[in-house]
């Protein structure tokens, strides 16, 4: 699996090279219904909740803490 | 003299290639943010209760959790920004401790008393500067309730490159936790534990084209100390838990429908060996300059834990047991409608997640159901306000 | 979001400059917005300028004969290096170091000037005569770089990144008639850029729709002199250090408005046949009128 992935990460900085979006395309990337996390305490919240109601962890690339959630 | 190079191309392509160059047009990490900014929102979070045909002792009314989110976000001279959030919550309501074998061979919750009341806080604060290339953002911050505590802290890097169209992102994080259960001496609970998180992720993002972008990340985390539930009886885990998370996350914006699509996507797995699937679909959809609707839904479903059991066997050889419900075989299902308003400087926002954890919602086949699975309603409201 | 059209009008580079944006009502640091945009436009004027003792220019030009050259930052490097394209590419008219025939050329007091005196100066024109070796520039005696062919076009183009790098998506930045673009109108409408009329600058010939990138002008119009009836215009040719009249106005869309202003000076030296014939070889949108 890691071993895909690396791949696929190394594919994607190849390909990365041939697209480039000048300055003044950039306008839509910007919206802010286009970043990666859209209301930050809503987020927050969400990721807390999955965290201490599921069993898997991790992936959303934002700092935390544990908690004592039963 | 002109080099055969140039030649080749047009005058047009030869001298946009080189007027790129300049620092004007030079990569900028994400810039600080201009406008402080203040958020609110209050969410009611509620489970629904056991059913009384699986419950063998104790209460069917599980937790109620009411929580309210304070943020404080404002820029520091022109590259710097920093950031509180304050979040407290009140719990309420009963949780499972265990579970028996019921009269037909069907597992059955033994539910703590509805007397369990406690509360949370936790504080964080982030300061982040922008460089020109590089962002680089420290974050710290601790979660306290009555029997348990965490401290915790990272930081992180992003790297833009390739006139902005790529990113590379960088981020550590450890946290400390300490746990005190109530009682403990009554109940023969274990009387002080502690137990501590480390992570490293990676990230690649890239612009694929002017509306559509994606990123690719992975998550390595371990736990060490004592990861048992100590309210839970016969509750035994490993003393380590290694955790990968590989995330796939695509934004696509149509200037048709005037709608911007995210789709995340996890593949999760760690040496308890539970692993899942997390598929994740929102629309974001401006239906007017001032008003956006976001309708979502989640998919999630995951494995059982090596030494998950529904109930526990008599003849039971390996040294660790646990039938939490969080290590056990399911899917589950949610569904999301956000609105937000924005208006002069305020921002409003509602949200309703309604969530269904069900063994039938499992990619797998899952023999028998863990009674204790958590199906939720989750309602927030909550306001931002720009200075 | 709701948006309300602003229009900002400031002076810098001995001309006008105007900003015309649609910012969010909300933002309460529309002033802050303005002030950072003016405050590059005059960044780029102290460090280009040919005025000011204090200016990389000057300091360029005042180590002009030193053996050892002198050593430039990154920006001014990369300016550079595109001005060494831009002679390239424009078979030598675009030429940095052509402004030291300003000395001959008195547009005020329209009076031809002097051939000798022009045979002279051409000795001391010329980019293939320089070393260029980034970030070392080693000028001859007597020469002398300006960046006046560049710098309004590429501030042009910095102010338009820095608004967008703000958040700002639809606007535009216009100084002394070239125009780098942000963004389209909120609806997504082009803007209407129009085409100045060289018989009668003040009224235009044409409108173009611009929905993104930039567009340069030039024009016989701009700063000339009259002389037995033939018009003398302040572009001139490197090589002969007199103007070529056949183009009357000449307006390109390019990607960056630098890049726009370097087609239309070119086209302006090449003449009207020739110019046109550069401009479509090198796939540059143009609008050409001839004299």
């Amino acid at each position: 699996m890691i071993a895909r992935i690396s791949l696929l990460l190394f594919a994607l900085l190849a390909s990365a090279c041939s697209t480039t979006i000048q300055p003044w395309e950039r306008g839509t990337l910007a919206k802010p219904e286009m970043q990666w996390v859209g209301d930050a305490q809503g987020f927050a919240l969400s990721k807390h909740v999955y965290f201490s109601k599921e069993g898997s962890n991790g992936g959303s690339m934002v700092v935390g803490g544990g908690c004592g959630c039963n | 003299m002109a080099s055969s190079n140039n030649k080749n191309k047009t005058a047009l392509a030869a001298l946009t290639a080189s007027a790129l160059a300049l620092p004007a047009f030079q990569a900028m990490a994400a810039t600080a943010p201009t406008e402080a900014e203040v958020g609110y929102r209050y969410s009611s979070y509620e489970e629904d209760d056991a059913p009384a045909s699986l419950v063998a002792t104790g209460d069917t009314k599980r937790y109620t959790i009411d929580t309210q989110q304070f943020r404080l976000l404002s820029p520091v001279g022109k590259n710097f920004s920093v950031s509180l959030d304050i979040l407290t919550e009140t719990m309420s309501g009963a949780s499972p401790m265990g579970t028996q074998e019921g009269s037909g061979g069907e597992p059955q919750l033994v539910m703590s008393g509805a007397s369990i009341s406690e509360d949370r806080e936790d504080v964080r604060a982030n300061v982040t500067h922008y460089g020109n290339s590089v962002a680089t953002s420290v974050t710290a911050g601790r979660s306290n309730e009555n029997d348990y505590a965490a401290t915790y802290y990272g930081v992180g890097w992003e790297w833009v490159f390739n006139q902005k169209n790529s990113a590379f992102q960088f981020a550590m994080s450890r946290s400390d936790d300490k746990i005190t259960p109530t009682d403990a001496l009554l109940f023969g609970r274990i009387q002080n534990a502690s137990k501590n998180t480390t992570g490293i992720s990676l990230g690649l993002s890239q612009v694929l084209s002017k509306t559509k972008f994606i990123q690719f990340g992975l998550e390595l985390s371990q736990d060490k100390g004592y990861l048992a539930a100590p309210y839970k009886t016969d509750d035994v885990r490993p003393g380590s838990r290694t955790r990968t998370a590989a995330v796939m996350r695509y934004r696509h914006f149509s200037p048709e429908s005037n709608g911007a699509l995210h789709f995340d996507y996890r593949y999760y797995w760690d040496d308890w060996d539970v692993s899942s699937h997390t598929f994740s679909l929102a629309w974001y959809k401006n239906v007017t300059n001032r008003l956006q609707l976001i309708p979502s839904v989640r998919y999630y479903s995951q494995t059982e834990a090596s030494f998950y059991e529904p109930y526990k066997v008599v003849a039971n050889t390996n040294p660790y047991y646990s039938s939490d419900y969080r290590l056990s075989p399911y899917g589950a299902i949610s569904v999301g409608l956000q609105l937000v308003h924005n208006f002069k400087r305020w921002s409003y926002t509602a949200k309703i997640e309604r969530y269904e954890a069900d063994a039938d919602y499992s990619l797998g086949k899952v023999v028998v159901e863990n009674p204790g699975l958590v199906s939720f309603t989750l309602i927030t409201a909550g306001f931002n306000i720009k200075f | 979001m709701s948006l309300k059209q602003i229009s900002h009008h400031f002076h810098v580079m001995g001309g006008p400059a105007e900003l015309q944006l649609y910012l969010d009502v909300t933002h309460p640091h529309q002033n802050q917005l303005l002030q950072l945009a003016e405050t590059e436009a005059y960044r780029l004027e102290k460090k280009y300028s040919r005025y000011r003792d204090d200016s990389v220019t000057s300091a360029i030009n005042n180590a002009a004969g030193q053996p050892k050259g002198i050593t430039v930052d990154e920006e001014t490097a990369a300016l550079l290096n595109y001005a060494q394209i831009a002679w390239q590419q424009s078979n030598g008219l675009f030429d940095i170091t052509s402004g030291i025939l300003r000395k001959a050329w008195d547009f005020k007091s329209n009076k031809l000037p002097d051939k000798k005196q022009i045979t002279k100066l051409l000795n001391n024109v010329g980019w293939q005569k320089l070393l260029w070796q980034p970030p070392m520039l080693q000028l001859p005696q007597g020469m002398e770089v300006d960046f006046g062919g560049v710098v309004k076009e590429y501030a042009a183009d910095a102010i338009a990144t820095l608004l967008r790098n703000q958040g700002v998506q639809h606007g535009l930045v216009e100084l002394a008639g070239d125009i780098s673009i942000i963004g389209p109108h909120p609806n997504g409408n082009a803007w209407k850029i129009g085409v100045r009329n060289p018989q009668n600058p003040e009224s235009a010939i044409a409108t173009i729709d611009v929905f993104d990138g930039a567009v340069a002008s030039s024009g016989n119009y701009e700063r000339f002199m009259l002389v037995n009836g033939q018009r003398y215009c302040h572009i001139l040719n490197p090589k002969t250090g007199w103007p070529e009249n056949s183009v009357a106005g000449v307006s390109v869309h390019a990607s960056t408005c630098l890049v726009a202003g370097t087609a239309t000076t070119t086209a302006m030296l090449l003449g009207a046949t020739q110019g046109r014939k550069w401009l479509q070889d090198g796939q540059f949108q143009h609008l050409l009128l001839e004299v």
